[in-house]
């Protein structure tokens, strides 16, 4: 994929090449406190697919919806979310995102447009699609993009929703990030067809597969997707066809893949390795320059990890607020 | 003041809020050109279009689902569920998402909208679309339950639950949208949380909400003749629950019955009777009874399906125990 | 330097895990990332990476050993570094240091082992700052203190010269614990175990299961018989702050059988008492702290020994308690449920409270024959017009069993489920008797001895004791215990309440000195001067409650004893005689006897003895 086909200048490619870093940084922090008990609760890791997130973010706006999962880091810092106030909420802090209520899986960025993460796969489908239908209504300018496994990509509100997606042209895309194991189970296992792309036909929608760990490509069909959904001309299937580098939890044993298979997707087809390659290669990025990048990003989340040590825990005494809005 | 149907009351609650605020829209199955199964959409799509009375596939998930997305920015759609015992096939979105958005947000976001549905016995039609499930909404913390009796009540309460910034769970009877009752012309609402008194009393308390409100007062007016003064107390919204007006009223008669269609184990009638043991346990001269539904699923030929439910006739007996001594069921 | 690489803690709720594979042995080589072990949690089991880059020094644990998290399972280092003993605390997560600088609490230049954090208990100081002899300001970094969770610099409560370090380093202590003494050049160092646990320190106020409580302070409950298990604190001869010496009066202990003056074990101040007059202990409670002044007193301990008993007498003799009681009614029968309670609703109950009206004569109306509040109303509008039947309501007032009146209870209690007990009863004809006491008296009137009717009871007693062993015997779990002597107990009307002194060896005793005995102990009785040894070791005591008119009653034994004599009145009474109406002083003996060990005639032919020696005194001199 040629980036300057895609109108790309260097400073895209840095802007995005940082932020797969950042996103990686960022888990890799909230992983480390984890181990020390300091991170609270079910830790599911975006590493190895912060391509998706990021080549579909660079091209939303603020006022964009995205509707996340269970895995909604890479979401929440590409959408442009407070790297601070989620790890905050990641260790149960007061100045998280939630004020330490919602936790790792539930969190809400609403200023950048993520209304909420969600521990039950399937349900940003639908809700993705209620953010469209909103758009489509009242804020014709944005779309909304919903973000699902290969996982939810096999529940029921998927059909349910491309159907009403399709049937009412609503500005969404839906984006399976098909990370091939939906906990233990392989997507060989799991889907008929094996793929999900092809299931757009039968909505009348286009439905693409992309290599899901090439931002570039991934970026490219965002593109037209999104810019089909700012037409008004309805939704749009893309399969991205990427990796977990962890396991689907920490602590997960992995039992069901070899230790070769995630070390050959580590080292040949890395979403940042890939685009390190490119960068040294045609664009005069020099060892410099990459140890300067990887230290603004460790110094950016030592900060946010230090924002969320300091913060206060979620009180006892605050526990029943905000069960209903006034 | 007019005469006008239940199912009219809803419609013209729905009219009149559409007609307020542009973000309120109604979304379902059938809403449309029929105005819906039970009509209480009739109109809507000529006044409002397409646009905002939109007719759904049937996808009960994607309905409730799309209308939480919706709601989450900053819509208030009104979505039509035909069957409340169609919930199952939504259930995630009511149990995991409208519920707990504005509680795991921390308030950040909210999701004010209105899940209309209907349930209840009387047209025979078995046992998957004849319940009433009121308990499984009350179970669940971040919703607010509603369930009007007359036509006055319903379109108050209607205009008030789709103005609130929370999920409301909006259940109708399909015994009740025929039934006729005054509205004023000019704009009312009616607060959720509370209850009113439909008939004053000083022997015993009848607690219900949604059509049993009826059977309470028709058993009521047998009552006076046994030298009984039931006092009918219509809860209208079970989340949340007006305990003051059951306190007063309890205060004054010292009895209570609790009477709803739906099963007596752990409906809500559970639970009020034991907020009443907990909170009035002194004020109480006999012990708190239930005349609920029968714990069985809804048979569906005639009298099967009257007698699984409370009667005027139960309702009596039960009242004449505890006022008046004697056995129950005797 | 040599890095240790921890059981890792892999979640929240994990606790310990196993090591199912090391992936490197002693000597590989490793980098910082690189898999290292694989650790089986109780969840799952996962790859461990390498903290650090180096040689494995050392693998201090086997495969398949379960071990706490934090322990260290590794070394990591340069070829040739010295290896550490590993600690038994989780590596600090350098994170947690960014936490507010912790400030150790004190009292007076101590330096206690801080309480960091909810949970902990113990911290091992890591590295002292400053050694004996430096100076050092308040707020100024003292000691290096690590805790399972963090390894955390403690700043120093107070400025002056470090003085005493009372701990080297790596030392794992409680929580409250003096570790330092900071103050100036010239001030005595005090002695740690003089030290109680800093109260600031939460830790130390935990006394009840922690076993850090120094006991040596405590002035404890003391056991004054054998078969005292609690005592009651009669009056404290001593307050709070003021100094006692050892083998000073401190307390007057009240036991089941007397009062005690109690002295203190200790000498110092009073720094605490736990216990207010009036309230009953456990033996064996520390019941007051004596120490050196100044000394923080820990909060009431609970010895983990002691039975677990709350002592539940109120502190002050109670307020008497009223509780409503209505009047009889005749009228109906109230229905009852199976369990025996009135069948009433909350509001009639409350009504019937609130106006005094008694449930049980009132006939329901209610639901099941429920009485409502309509059936109490009614109740009361025909009390109200029934012109005599005005509602009292009388009240009765509950007072706590306490002291003696609490012993007697429980042991009377005990007597009577423990043993079967049945009486035999005689009239006797004291005649003889009071003309061999008039004989006797005349006699020893120059001695200042008067001889009582009860002494010759006692003498008699002892004599038909010695004669029938098995009613002098005690009924115990090994069998029967014979003895060969008469201790005779003397059942005393006190002003504490009933209080038996024992007379011993009354069986070889002469009569004066019986009668010197008897009149002795019941004299200290009367005044409340019993100690537990005048009341022990009785094998049959003599009620006597002839001074009050009783003609005959039944007495209940006094345990372990078989035995217990009812004395009724002398009255002069008609009797047979060879065919006339005569008029003779005749007296009731009750014998209570235990039917476990004595059958209906050997306790009859007891019985008769007794009844022949008070008939004929005279033979008591053989």
């Amino acid at each position: 994929m040629d980036y300057k086909e895609l109108g790309l200048t260097r400073e895209d490619l840095v802007e995005m090449y940082r932020m797969m870093r950042l996103i990686r940084v960022f888990e890799e922090n909230a992983v480390a406190y984890f181990k020390q008990g300091i991170v609270i609760g079910n830790m599911h890791m975006y590493v190895g697919e912060e391509a998706v997130a990021t080549g579909f973010c660079k091209l939303l706006n603020k006022e964009d919806y995205i509707a996340s999962t269970h895995r909604c880091d890479g979401h929440l810092i590409a959408k442009g979310a407070d790297i601070n106030a989620m790890m905050a909420e990641l260790m149960g802090k007061q100045n998280g995102n939630c004020a330490g209520r919602a936790g790792k899986m539930h969190q809400t960025a609403p200023e950048v447009g993520l209304l909420s993460a969600n521990g039950i796969v399937g349900a940003s489908e639908t809700l993705g699609t209620g953010h469209a239908l909103y758009c489509s209504m009242f804020a014709p300018e944005r779309v909304s993009v919903a973000f699902f496994g290969d996982g939810g990509g096999n529940q029921g509100a998927f059909h349910e929703s491309m159907n009403l997606a399709a049937l009412w042209k609503l500005p969404v895309i839906f984006v399976c990030e098909n990370n091939h194991y939906a906990i233990s189970t392989a997507v060989e296992t799991s889907t008929a067809m094996g793929t999900f792309y092809q299931r757009a036909a039968g909505y009348g929608i286009p439905g693409v597969r992309v290599n899901g760990n090439d931002v570039l490509e991934v970026y490219a069909a965002a593109k037209e997707a999104i810019d089909r959904a700012r037409r008004g001309e309805g939704p749009t299937f893309i399969e991205c066809d990427t990796y977990r580098l962890r396991g689907h939890h920490e602590g997960d044993e992995q039992t069901y893949r070899t230790k070769e298979e995630v070390a050959e997707v580590k080292k040949n087809n890395d979403c940042i390795g890939r685009m390190q390659k490119l960068l040294m290669s045609e664009l005069n990025w020099t060892e410099a320059d990459d140890e300067a990048l990887i230290k603004s990003v460790d110094d950016q989340v030592a900060a946010a990890v230090e924002f969320g040590i300091k913060g206060e825990p979620m009180r006892v005494e605050d526990m029943m607020d905000n069960l209903y809005a006034e | 003041m007019s005469t006008i149907m239940y199912r009219e009351a809803i419609a013209a609650a729905l009219a009149e809020e559409m007609r307020r605020d542009e973000k309120v829209f109604v979304m379902g199955e059938d809403v449309a050109i029929t105005g819906g199964v039970f009509k209480a959409t009739k109109g809507l799509l000529a006044e409002f279009g397409p646009q905002r009375v939109r007719n759904t596939p049937l996808s009960e998930c994607a309905i409730a689902g799309v209308a939480t997305g919706a709601a989450m920015c900053g819509a208030r759609p009104v979505a039509e569920i035909m069957h409340v015992d169609f919930i199952g096939c939504c259930f995630d979105i009511v149990l995991n998402q409208m519920s707990k958005m504005c509680y795991k947000t921390n308030g950040q976001v909210t999701v004010p909208m209105v899940l209309r549905t209907q349930g209840g016995r009387g047209r025979s039609n078995g046992c998957t679309q004849s319940q009433s499930l009121e308990s499984l909404f009350t179970h669940i913390p971040g919703l607010k339950v509603v369930m009007p009796s007359t036509p006055y009540d319903a379109k108050g309460l209607l205009k008030t639950a789709i103005r609130d910034n929370n999920p409301v769970i909006f259940i109708e009877h399909k015994g009740l949208y025929q039934t006729k009752g005054e509205v004023p012309e000019e704009e009312y609402l009616i607060p959720l949380g509370k209850a009113d008194v439909k008939r004053q009393g000083k022997d015993v308390t009848i607690i219900s909400y949604s059509k049993s409100v009826l059977m309470a007062l028709d058993a009521a007016k047998e009552l006076e003749a046994k030298g009984i003064d039931a006092e009918v107390l219509d809860l209208r919204s079970l989340v949340p629950l007006d305990f003051e007006a059951i306190t007063e009223s309890v205060r004054k008669t010292g009895r209570v019955i609790i009477t709803h269609e739906a099963c007596e184990r752990t409906g809500f009638g559970a639970e009020v009777a034991a907020q009443i043991a907990d909170r009035l346990f002194d004020e109480l001269d006999a012990p708190i009874l239930r005349v609920c539904g029968a714990n069985i699923p809804v048979p569906n030929a005639t009298l099967p399906e009257v007698e699984s439910a409370p009667t005027v006739e139960r309702l009596v007996n039960a009242a004449v125990c505890i006022c008046q001594g004697g056995k129950r069921n005797g | 330097m040599a890095e240790l690489f921890r059981m890792p803690k892999l979640g929240m709720d994990m606790e310990e895990g196993i090591v199912v594979r090391w992936l490197k042995a002693e000597g590989d080589t490793v980098d910082k990332g690189e898999a290292l072990a694989e650790i089986e949690t109780d969840k799952s089991s996962v790859e461990v990476e390498s903290p650090a880059s180096g040689t494995v020094l050392k693998l201090y644990c086997g495969e398949d050993e379960a071990l706490p998290c934090g322990t260290p399972i590794a070394c990591i280092g340069a070829p040739g570094e010295a290896i550490p003993e590993p600690t038994a605390t989780e590596a600090a997560p350098a994170a947690t240091s960014v936490a507010a600088p912790a400030v150790a609490a004190t009292t007076d230049g101590i330096f206690y082992m801080p309480k960091l954090g909810m949970d902990m208990e113990e911290g091992i100081i890591t590295r002292w700052l400053k050694t004996e002899g430096d100076t050092v300001t308040k707020g100024e970094a003292l000691a290096e203190i690590e805790t399972d969770k963090s390894s955390v610099e403690v700043e120093s409560p107070a400025t002056g010269i470090v003085r005493k370090l009372y701990y080297a380093e790596e030392e794992a202590l409680p929580c409250g614990t003096p570790i330092a003494f900071i103050g100036g050049a010239n001030d005595p160092i005090p002695d740690p175990a003089s030290l109680t646990a800093a109260t600031a320190a939460p830790a130390a106020q935990e006394a009840a299961t922690a076993p850090a409580v120094d006991t040596s302070i405590f002035f404890c409950m003391p056991k004054l018989g054998m078969d005292m298990e609690e005592g009651i604190v009669a009056t404290w001869l001593k307050a709070e702050g003021d100094t006692v010496e050892k083998g000073e009066a401190l307390a007057e202990i009240e036991t089941d059988k007397s009062v005690v003056t109690a002295e203190s074990n200790l000498s110092g101040v009073v720094l605490k008492i736990y216990y207010l007059e009036g309230e009953a202990v456990p033996c064996g409670e520390p019941i007051a702290a004596i120490g050196p002044a100044g000394t923080v007193a820990p909060e009431k301990p609970v010895m983990a020994a002691q039975p677990t008993e709350a002592p539940a007498t109120p502190a002050a003799p109670a307020a008497p308690v009223q509780v409503a009681r209505t009047e009889a009614k005749t009228g109906g029968v109230a229905a009852r449920t199976p369990g025996g309670r009135i069948k009433a609703s909350p509001r009639a109950r409350r009504l019937a409270a609130e106006k005094g009206v008694e449930l049980s004569n009132l006939q329901g109306t209610g639901m099941d024959d429920r009485i409502i509040e309509q059936d109490v109303l009614t109740y009361l509008e025909t009390a109200a017009n029934a012109p005599a039947a005005a509602v009292r309501v009388p009240e009765e007032t509950i007072v706590p069993l306490t002291g003696v009146r609490k012993v007697t209870a429980r042991r009377m209690r005990q007597s009577l489920q423990n043993a079967a007990q049945t009486n035999h009863r005689v009239d006797v004809d004291v005649t003889n008797l009071m003309a061999f006491r008039k004989q006797v008296n005349a006699r020893l009137e120059k001695d200042g001895i008067k001889v009582s009717i009860v002494d010759i009871l006692a003498m008699s007693c002892a004599k038909a004791l010695m004669e029938n062993p098995m009613a002098n015997a005690y009924l115990m779990d090994d069998g029967l215990h014979m003895h060969n002597y008469a201790n005779i107990g003397i059942a005393c009307d006190t002003p504490k309440g009933l209080m038996v002194p024992v007379i011993k060896d009354v069986d070889i005793l002469s009569l004066p000195q019986l009668s010197k005995a008897s009149k002795a102990i019941i004299n200290k009785a009367r005044n409340g001067e019993l100690k537990p040894d005048d009341m022990s070791g009785g094998t049959f005591t003599i009620s006597n409650l002839g001074m009050y008119e009783i003609d005959s009653f039944t007495a209940v034994l006094n345990p372990p004893e078989t035995c217990i004599l009812a004395v009724g009145r002398i009255a002069d009474r008609v009797v047979a005689e060879n065919g006339q109406m005569v008029i003779r002083p005749m007296m009731n003996l009750c014998l209570t006897y235990d039917h476990q060990v004595l059958d209906g005639a050997p306790a009859a032919q007891f019985l008769q003895t007794i009844k022949h020696y008070i008939e004929n005194p005279v033979w008591l001199m053989l």
